[in-house]
């Protein structure tokens, strides 16, 4: 009786993940691609304020269409002294910077300014969010890396 | 070419991260010429640089082998996606427009729009012709385009803007990116009627100047996005699996793709990155492409 119990038990289990197969076969088309609702387009850089130790974290979005909030809700700037570890060096939030967002429009550009300290590199990872009707998407986006010499 | 353009050119090298550099080699393996030598050359030894201080000890000959077999799995791999894309933009193409004979009817008829364009415009280009001064790259997912030298640029004198724009709110944006210096014809005449002006918003950053148009139709839009740039960030656009379509007009590309239900192109005139996204159909996105050029 156990056997058969144990049979029957053991084939729901086997017909439930037959049933269940193809949800998790998902084709790479299914696999939710980076299309974005509210994000068009982004670009983000960092860039030298000639002759200072002064920075610049400079980002762009483009919505898909006029958006209840859009900019960039958090950049993380990154110092590092030989370009393979990089450790937390500032932190600007929106919150705090309400000059990284805008509202009712369709694309925005704007950025922050960093002291830096001479002889390392730097680099900054940027959330570019977009906002409408409730719904909302964002992304996060390295720069490139700058280098701060002194005679630069 | 002058030995300080070298030294700066070897300080922007290593500015640069490491996947950047073997972009470098890649795409001038996949398209040979399209550095000069000694630009590779420094490239080489700048990751041969980056390798020994990482305390890995190849020698400049491997990593000269390495790049050229993953530049030669790059150009395979693009030829193959290459024929899929034209396979699958024609199985689209056929889906769109119904019967054969009116598939053939249309191309016979694309062909000819492009070939009476190409006859009655004369290219006004100015500057440098090179075709490798604006880096391309597009996958499933993204789409990014950016300026790495002297592109061609197709440009108007300031004192002769005879457009008859359809839409008022394009003779403002015109006007506005005259006010920061764009003579090159980026701006179309026509769009379609259905969509109004919303805003227009420009902001000066220090790595160059963006100008949005923002236009709408209920729920719709239409974003003229322009970037007048002062470096070499790529300026990257999100699109669906769906293939990306390049038109070339008076030496300057398009590249048209998809994101969902928008339509972009994206391209680049002289110093200006260029970018429509919006809700219109295939061909309303080509009409607009045209009426830039349109006397």
């Amino acid at each position: 009786m156990k056997r058969k119990v144990f049979s029957c038990m053991m084939a729901l289990i086997m017909l439930f993940c037959c049933a269940t197969y193809p949800v998790c076969a998902a084709t790479p088309e299914e696999l939710a691609p980076l299309s974005s609702a509210y994000i068009s387009s982004y670009t983000t850089s960092i860039t030298r304020s000639s002759g200072s130790n002064i920075f610049y974290v400079n980002f762009s979005i483009s919505g898909t269409g006029l958006m209840d909030k859009i900019g960039a809700t958090e950049i993380v700037v990154y110092r590092s002294p030989n370009m393979s570890q990089w450790f937390e060096y500032a932190t600007y939030r929106s919150s705090d910077y309400p000059s990284m967002m805008t509202t009712e429009d369709g694309g925005y550009a704007s950025y922050v300014s960093v002291t830096g300290t001479y002889g390392y590199y730097f680099k900054a990872k940027v959330t570019v969010y977009a906002e409408k009707n409730g719904g909302s998407d964002s992304r996060e986006i390295y720069t490139n890396s700058l280098y701060l010499t002194s005679s630069g | 070419m002058a030995e300080g353009k070298r030294t700066q050119q070897q300080c922007e090298l290593k500015q640069m991260s490491t996947e950047a550099l073997e972009a470098i080699i890649c795409a001038d393996a996949a398209h040979p010429g399209m550095y000069e030598a000694f630009y590779i050359d420094a490239v080489l030894d700048e990751l041969v640089c980056r390798n020994t201080r990482n305390g890995k000890t190849k020698s400049k000959e491997e990593l000269q082998g390495l790049w050229a077999k993953i530049a030669g799995d790059v150009q395979q791999k693009k030829d193959r996606e290459t024929v899929e894309k034209i396979e699958a933009w024609a199985m689209s193409d056929s889906k769109r427009t119904g019967s054969r004979a009116g598939r053939m009817w249309l191309r016979v008829s694309a062909a000819a729009a492009v070939l009476a364009f190409v006859i009655l415009f004369v290219p006004v280009a100015e500057g440098t012709t090179s075709l490798f001064d604006v880096l391309v790259n597009w996958t499933e997912e993204v789409f990014s385009i950016s300026i790495q030298g002297n592109p061609p640029a197709v440009t108007d004198p300031l004192d002769n803007p005879e457009y008859e724009d359809n839409n008022e709110g394009l003779t403002q944006l015109r006007e506005k990116l005259r006010e920061y210096g764009v003579t090159e014809r980026v701006v179309p005449t026509w769009i379609p009627e259905r969509f109004s002006l919303a805003k227009i918003s420009d902001y000066v950053l220090p790595n160059g100047n963006y100008i949005f148009a923002t236009f709408t139709c209920e729920e719709t839009s239409l974003i003229l996005m322009y970037c007048v740039r002062g470096n070499e960030t790529p300026f990257i656009g999100e699109k669906d699996a769906n293939n990306t379509n390049v038109i070339t007009i008076n030496n300057i590309t398009h590249y048209i793709s998809s994101d969902l239900s928008e339509i972009r192109c994206a391209w680049v005139n002289g110093r200006t990155e260029n970018l429509i996204t919006g809700e219109v159909s295939d061909q309303e996105m080509v009409s607009i492409v045209n009426s830039i050029y349109n006397k």
